[in-house]
């Protein structure tokens, strides 16, 4: 263990009567001249030349005033016209969340012991990293402390891949370009510090051509940026061997905001989707699941001499065996009403509210995109655009992209020259897995990789701006969180309750860049400001 | 805290071998502080010197009170030291001896003094903090205060040290025996303390002559002590007996004197104790904040020195810079919070932060 004499003491211990020291938490008083904020790491000396590293989680200032009456009669009964003589005695007070002691004594901290900031060293210490082996080490951030000392913050590839436990959810109210950078940022540092050609990414674009260039370098990225980047280990650079996939539009063209070097495009004729046509009424109640019966049955005639002739979305929905002279027609057990439920629907999504998605037949330059995808391959990184579609498309596209990885794992055997592990990075997650939202195909599909995708390979990476917004079963599995700012009724939300109180108001003053990290391996969750995406953004 | 007690256990056992001891209730009870003890100081010391004949400011005053424009410490940090010393005391059983009895008491005093730099920071300077086993000499044989006194001499290193309550002094007055040396105990440790206060002021004032100090309570000057006669010294106390009589001013008795005396005035400085010190009022609060006509009021004393003669103008001074001392007040933690001077209040505080908890106290005092 390096040695931290060296950093001046920067307070002592306090433990009253009133608030006494614990195995969890302890109290010290700040001496005069130093600043310390909450997320510092600092060391507390301790039993048996031992140590204890904690979290500051919050900072009091008392004085000897018995109440704010004291005070307002002290400035002669609340006049301003006069200064105390001799101001009020008053001690800033740090309280911390114990995070570990150098020789497993968790006994209390005793009053007036020594406290220091803690050096880099110190911090891995407290976070567990030092126990990490390298070659599972990936830079997530850098710890900037009230003492300039800075700390490279690794999470553990076991914890974010698997097999220990895996994916990622980002929270934090939109608007500070924050949640998307960073899942970049820390999709670039994976790729660099793992073996990158057994991981391959899926990228869903959520808005605008924001990452519709990630290929590029960027036009401008300051010596500071390049700077945090190197100081983390890694290269300022864009990633490599990336395939752009783009909806098809209404005119036949890519229907996207911006047109990267190199696309595809992609859209779904019939054939392509009848297999995933419950993904597509994902958003549809069906609380007495006639949808989902009939959808079963389309499944299972399709191809059959019961759908003879039907080869596309005109077909399935104006031809038998749904409809016969535009009247909805009864099959199996499922009423003519409840068809002509179906079918409006299916109208609306496939023909009338399409943004171009939907085809009746794919030319030769429109791609299938699950089929595309079935040919994964390690070290190449995939970007869906879905920026301009509407949300039921969205949902679709995003469900189809799940199904398609999940059973694509699920059922490869050693012949199937794929992947070690896929990653899925999806904005809005809200969209698709709503907390509280009825089971709907796509939420099962999600439900499925965070349980279950782990073991495959299949991790995913997610963001919205409310984790409360969120299946609880979804964020529940992600063994890594990142917490930007957020408002005070959204951190009081259950969803955070693995936040100390202290901390969760500590949330809705994060500055722009700067992220809360609680990460399986840690102790307590530290915040952490991480670089600008080296790759071209937005212009 | 284990070197403390395997002390108490030594002495206690040999007190025990030459006493039959009745415990007090848990070994040790705290004999609680009157608040008004700063007026009984003020009564006892005022009884040498009931009538207030002249005036000892210079020129001699024409008028009845001065007002006072306060003078901040940003405008000159006037006062630089403050001092004040307490005490916490126990008793803890009676001692029998034949049909000689004695109360036998355990008081813990201490004493700083503050500094207040240019910013107004306090910071401790000096402390002193003491324990003292008490019992009646007179009431003992002379073999057992012998043990007794040889015992504590082993100890005097450690700051416990043997106190006589039945030895004269001017404060708790002559002991004879139908003394009731229950009550003589509160008065002989203030006493005690008081010999402290000016062992530590006297040291401290002959290395340290620069800047004004103030003491808290009146500076027992004539039987009571003359050696508080320093320069640049003050005695400010928040209650003042009401036994003395200014004969020569209409009103008769310090009440009638003080009860109109109005917000930021100050009285004259009139003679005390055969003119050896010069003493004043000074209200600091206005009367309408308050529940007694004689509070928000302090009494100043100043050795009257050639070297320093008391004239008006140092007088105004001093009332100026002590008028500004009234923020910020202890309110809700003292009840004198309206003549307390915030510095002495903390250096109260200091003084009283070593002291060891009731607690501690009962659990080392075993007569078992």
């Amino acid at each position: 263990m390096e040695d931290n004499i060296s950093n001046e003491v920067i307070g002592r211990s306090s433990a009253t009567e009133r608030y006494p020291n614990t195995s969890d938490k302890f109290s010290f008083w700040i001496t005069s001249d130093k600043i310390v904020n909450p997320f510092d790491i600092v060391e507390s000396e301790h039993l048996r030349e031992s140590r204890t590293y904690g979290l500051v989680t919050m900072l009091e200032h008392r004085t000897d005033a018995s109440s704010h009456l004291a005070n307002f009669i002290s400035n002669n009964f609340g006049s301003l016209a006069e200064e105390p003589n001799t101001p009020r005695m008053g001690a800033t007070l740090a309280k911390v969340n114990v995070m570990m002691n150098t020789n497993d004594i968790y006994m209390p901290i005793e009053n007036e012991k020594n406290v220091r900031f803690s050096n880099e060293s110190g911090i891995h210490i407290a976070l567990g990293i030092d126990t990490m082996e390298d070659k599972r080490k990936i830079p997530a951030g850098l710890i900037k402390m009230s003492n300039e000392e800075e700390a490279v913050v690794y999470i553990d590839s076991n914890y974010v891949l698997g097999p220990e436990s895996a994916h990622i959810n980002i929270s934090g109210i939109s608007g500070l370009a924050t949640k998307t950078s960073y899942a970049m940022f820390l999709l670039q540092s994976l790729l660099q510090s793992i073996q990158s050609e057994d991981i391959a990414v899926i990228i869903m674009n959520v808005k605008h051509g924001d990452l519709l260039q990630i290929d590029e370098p960027p036009k401008e990225l300051s010596e500071e940026q390049k700077g945090l980047w190197i100081k983390l280990g890694l290269e300022p650079k864009p990633f490599d061997n990336v395939h752009y996939f783009l909806p098809r539009g209404k005119n036949r063209q890519a229907n996207s905001y911006v047109l990267p070097r190199n696309y595809e495009i992609f859209a779904y004729a019939l054939e392509d989707s009848v297999t995933k046509l419950d993904l597509l009424f994902s958003n549809i109640p069906d609380p007495t699941e006639t949808i989902d019966s009939l959808i079963g049955e389309i499944q299972n005639g399709f191809g059959t001499t019961q759908f003879k002739g039907v080869t596309t979305w005109n077909d399935l929905l104006n031809a038998e065996p749904l409809a016969k002279n535009g009247q909805s027609q009864k099959i199996g057990d499922i009423r003519s009403s409840s068809v002509g439920k179906f079918r409006r629907h299916l109208r609306r999504i496939v023909q009338t509210r399409t943004t171009g998605l939907f085809t009746d037949q794919r030319t030769r330059m429109e791609q299938n995109l699950s089929e595309r995808l079935r040919e994964i391959e390690g070290g190449h990184t995939y970007v869906v655009d879905i920026a301009k579609l509407n949300d039921t498309e969205q949902s679709f596209i995003f469900g189809d992209i799940v199904r398609t990885i999940y059973e694509l794992f699920a059922e490869s055997d050693e012949t199937f020259n794929l992947p070690e592990k896929v990653i899925i990075f999806v904005d809005e997650l809200n969209k698709y897995a709503p907390a509280g939202g009825k089971e709907s195909a796509l939420i099962e599909q999600i439900l499925d990789i965070s349980e279950r995708g782990r073991s495959l390979g299949v991790i995913l990476f997610s963001a919205q701006q409310f984790m409360s917004a969120v299946h609880s079963r979804v964020t529940g599995n992600c063994a890594t969180k990142i917490l930007g700012r957020s408002t005070s009724s959204e951190v009081n939300m259950p969803d955070y309750r693995f936040l100390d109180q202290d901390l969760k108001m500590s949330l809705t003053r994060l500055a722009k860049g700067e992220l809360l990290l609680q990460h399986a391996v840690f102790r307590q969750p530290v915040k952490v400001i991480f670089p600008k995406p080296a790759y071209r953004q937005n212009d | 805290m284990k070197e403390l007690s395997s002390i108490f256990k030594t002495i206690l056992r040999v007190i025990k071998e030459h006493l039959d001891i009745v415990p007090a209730i848990g070994n040790a009870t705290e004999e609680l502080t009157s608040i008004d003890v700063e007026e009984r100081d003020d009564e006892i010391i005022s009884r040498e010197h009931q009538q207030i004949d002249s005036y000892v400011e210079t020129p001699a005053p024409q008028w009845q009170s001065k007002k006072i424009e306060p003078i901040y410490r940003k405008q000159d940090n006037f006062f630089n030291y403050f001092m004040d010393g307490t005490y916490r005391h126990y008793f803890l059983a009676t001692g029998l001896e034949h049909h000689n009895s004695t109360p036998i008491f355990l008081a813990q005093i201490g004493a700083s003094i503050l500094h207040r730099d240019q910013l107004g920071k306090l910071s401790v300077i000096e402390k002193l903090n003491k324990m003292y086993i008490l019992l009646a000499q007179a009431r003992v044989s002379a073999t057992t205060w012998q043990k007794i006194e040889e015992i504590l001499a082993q100890f005097k290193d450690k700051n416990i040290e043997l106190f006589d309550l039945s030895d004269d002094d001017v404060f708790s007055g002559k002991c004879d025996n139908l003394t009731d040396l229950r009550r003589r105990g509160d008065v002989k440790v203030r006493w005690i303390m008081s010999q402290l206060e000016k062992k530590l002021m006297i040291q401290f004032r002959n290395k340290n002559k620069d800047g004004w100090f103030i003491k808290d309570g009146i500076l027992r000057y004539g039987s009571f002590d003359a050696n508080f006669a320093l320069p640049k010294t003050i005695g400010v106390a928040k209650r003042m007996a009401s036994v003395q009589n200014f004969r020569f001013i209409k009103q008769q008795n310090t009440v009638n004197l003080l009860r109109g005396l109005p917000y930021e005035h100050r009285t004259p400085v009139y003679g005390g104790l055969d003119a050896k010190t010069g003493f004043w009022y000074l209200r600091l609060r206005k009367l309408q904040h308050l529940q007694y006509p004689l509070f928000g009021i302090v009494k100043v004393e100043i050795p009257n020195l050639e070297s320093q003669p008391i004239t008006t103008e140092l007088v105004n001074y001093i009332s100026s810079a002590l008028i500004a001392e009234r923020f910020v007040t202890p309110y809700g933690s003292d009840q004198r919070w309206h003549a307390h001077l915030y510095p002495i209040y903390k250096a109260e505080q200091v003084a009283k932060q070593s002291f060891y908890s009731n607690d501690v106290i009962q659990g080392i005092i075993n007569w078992q």
